[in-house]
């Protein structure tokens, strides 16, 4: 009996030295970025071990690309943020495809780094970050798609951004936070179609903040008017804008550049 | 449950049963001990879950659940997180934490397996080889790989499709064999795939019964050519190239677009299949009624041109939701045919109400076409005499992803039903010109006057 206990004792001593360990800068920072070269290599290990193959979603993405590249936006359907990128930047099919999974990869590195700021954040610890960051470079569908030419890294980019300013706006409600969330929102629409639960996620959060007695009513509410009057602008100024600035700037721009 | 499955494989499943646990455990914290300290794990849960209603309608691939991902790993944190904070009440509790990473920490391993020193292996090498040489004799050749087993590699030959049928270890090698011919045999793919590729191959691993050439010889006239063979000293392993000779005139007279249209139209059993007969349709027709009573509405002209012997069906998943729309356009010409134009993103079925087809073989050809993300599929409305229940049978009418379509569709109807069949549309625009339907029995009188 005193054997077990004192076994369950320094268990519990063991598990309180890790989370100090853990928790000092030194060993977190260290911790932190080999955690990210981690989630790196395998990224890279794993665009290498498909031996560059396209898939067929890819390939569609690039036909568009061409095609948009070459008739302008008004005859290309639904120009996505990658296809936009895609579109704006492309040279030729070969380039275009290092530059998105380039891009992508990007994004894929920077949701590593994200998912520990959401981790801290969320459980107000070093350690909890460095959880959630291994859980986040290591998940096997984001390792996929880390250096793939799909929406989805991006998408995912924007998404973990805008749920870590959720969790910062519960933290210290502030207007330019709700106007950033706004901007996050309609990034993740212009994403993915489905992106359009992105705006419900400010809403939600001072629901719950209201219903958990996190902040008063008048808070939330004067959060909510500035959200959705803030979204209302952004979505037009996309929809006027869009079109013009591709079809005026970046089309001029890219026919002027060499290669 | 797609979206179950679909977050279970996404997430990879000993992260999807943490997550739930996760839940569970924090819910279970939170009625214990009280909200304070679970706030923001809490509104994760409530982002979470909102995501995943919201994917409910909108979700057909795995690719859908990945965003659930953030906030999952997220909650994977919160179990780590409950089981270290109560490690007072429970010291024992660090230990299954730990696991816990562990566990999920070694799902790294799996890419890096496939990145060990691995022995060469110059089937593959080989294999890819013929393949490609074959492929050059005549540019664009379509060619198809049929691989049963395990092939130990990732073959490289390009532009070319490969589909794969995977050996239950339960199986015996003889019976698997002997059941793949039975099972090929039968949705007669073989037969299929000849019409839409130039040349098909067979791999196969470990030696193959000779029951299996038997069957085969049996059921498609010819046994496998041998193209290559490669043995290796390892419990009698080895790896046969097999090159599907093609030997059905009949298949090889439908290879041809124009003449397979023209032998499905004088053999055709469907009633209107070309929609050349037409007839008005009111705002009173039964089935425009139903539609009605479904919420759609379905024209505003009182009356409506529609192919006689066709009608919408909607009782099949055909639903008006806030983000569902259709249209449907019939249009009449002079030189190309009539065609049946949808446009939808929810299921709408055109069926053949004409003279139901009696049980048989058969085969169908539908063409027409289709816009690059369309999803659509041709059916069969299988009903037993007497009985209400109908049973569908599915096949896939778009195998590719090209603009105009020209499916040959094997299927079959059981004993003692009569079957109707359908056209499904799932998403996107599909304008179909034709559906003719002709018992396989026509091919093989076909084959035997050719071959006498």
């Amino acid at each position: 009996m005193v054997l077990r206990e004192s076994l369950l004792s320094r268990i519990s001593r063991s598990a309180d030295a890790v989370e100090r360990f853990f928790s000092s800068p030194t060993v977190s920072a260290v911790t932190f970025w080999i955690i990210l070269l981690y989630g790196a290599s395998l990224r890279l290990v794993y665009r290498l071990m498909s031996n560059g193959k396209i898939l067929r979603d890819e390939y569609t993405y690039l036909k568009r690309i061409a095609v948009a590249a070459d008739a302008g936006l008004q005859n290309s359907t639904s120009p996505n943020f990658l296809i936009f990128l895609g579109t704006v930047f492309y040279r030729n099919p070969e380039q275009t495809e290092l530059l998105l999974r380039g891009i992508n990869f990007a994004a894929s590195l920077a949701l590593i780094v994200v998912a520990y700021f959401l981790g801290r954040e969320v459980f107000n610890g070093r350690w909890a970050g460095l959880v959630t960051m291994l859980f986040a470079a290591i998940t096997p569908d984001l390792v996929r798609f880390g250096c793939s030419m799909m929406r989805e890294p991006l998408y995912l980019l924007i998404f973990a951004l805008l749920l870590l300013q959720c969790v910062l706006y519960w933290k210290s409600p502030s207007c330019v936070r709700a106007l950033f969330c706004c901007l996050l929102s309609l990034m993740g629409l212009w994403a993915r179609y489905e992106g359009a639960e992105l705006f419900f996620f400010l809403p939600l959060t001072l629901f719950t903040g209201v219903l958990l007695r996190r902040f008063p009513l008048r808070t939330a509410l004067t959060g909510l008017a500035v959200f959705l009057s803030g979204s209302f602008l952004f979505i037009l100024l996309f929809l006027l804008l869009l079109p013009v600035y591709y079809q005026k700037v970046w089309l001029k721009f890219t026919t002027h550049l060499p290669g | 449950m797609i979206l179950l499955h679909g977050f279970f494989s996404t997430l990879w499943g000993p992260m999807g049963v943490s997550v739930v646990v996760g839940i569970v455990l924090m819910l279970f914290f939170v009625v214990w001990k009280g909200i304070r300290g679970w706030e923001l794990p809490l509104l994760v849960l409530v982002i979470f879950l909102f995501c995943a209603v919201w994917r409910i309608p909108l979700i057909n691939t795995e690719r859908y659940t990945l965003p659930l991902v953030i906030p999952g790993i997220l909650l994977m944190t919160a179990l780590a997180f409950a089981l270290l904070e109560f490690r007072k009440i429970l010291p024992i509790l660090p230990v299954p934490t730990v696991l816990l990473i562990l566990v999920v920490a070694l799902a790294v391993g799996m890419p890096f397996k496939a990145l060990r020193p691995r022995k060469e292996k110059p089937h593959l090498t080989e294999i890819t080889r013929i393949i490609e040489a074959e492929r050059q004799t005549e540019d664009g050749q379509h060619i198809l790989l049929l691989i049963f087993g395990n092939l130990g590699g990732v073959l490289q030959p390009d532009g070319i499709d490969i589909h794969n049928v995977q050996i239950s270890k339960k199986e015996s090698r003889a019976r698997y064999y002997a059941q793949a011919v039975v099972r090929l045999a039968k949705t007669m793919s073989l037969w299929k795939m000849h019409t839409c590729y130039d040349r098909v191959f067979v791999v196969c691993m470990e030696d193959p019964d000779p029951v299996f050439q038997n069957d085969w010889a049996a059921v498609y006239g010819e046994p496998l050519k041998l193209r290559y063979e490669f043995l290796t000293a390892y419990r009698d392993r080895g790896y046969r190239l097999y090159e599907v000779p093609r030997t059905s005139a009949a298949s090889a007279i439908l290879r041809d677009p124009e003449v397979r249209k023209s032998f499905f139209r004088e053999h055709n059993l469907l009633g209107n299949g070309d929609f050349s007969e037409v007839c008005a349709v009111t705002r009173q027709t039964p089935f425009v009624k139903k539609i009605a009573d479904k919420g759609y509405s379905f024209f505003k002209e009182k009356e409506f041109r529609f192919p006689a012997q066709w009608e919408f069906n909607p009782d099949q998943g055909f639903r008006k939701h806030f983000w569902s729309f259709f249209r449907f356009g019939f249009q009449e010409t002079e030189a190309k045919g009539n065609s049946c134009n949808m446009t939808s993103n929810s299921r709408v079925s055109l069926w053949h109400t004409g003279e139901p087809l009696p049980p048989g073989r058969y085969a169908a050809l539908v063409f027409g076409r289709s816009s690059n993300d369309t999803i659509a599929s041709f059916e069969v409305a299988c009903r037993k005499e007497n009985r209400e229940r109908i049973a569908f049978r599915g096949y896939c009418l778009l195998p590719g992803r090209e603009d105009s379509f020209d499916t040959v569709i094997p299927f079959e109807i059981p004993k003692d039903c009569t079957g109707q069949p359908m056209l499904s549309l799932y998403r996107g625009i599909l304008s179909v010109s034709g559906v003719f339907v002709v018992p396989m029995e026509t091919f093989e009188r076909k084959e035997q006057d050719d071959n006498e």
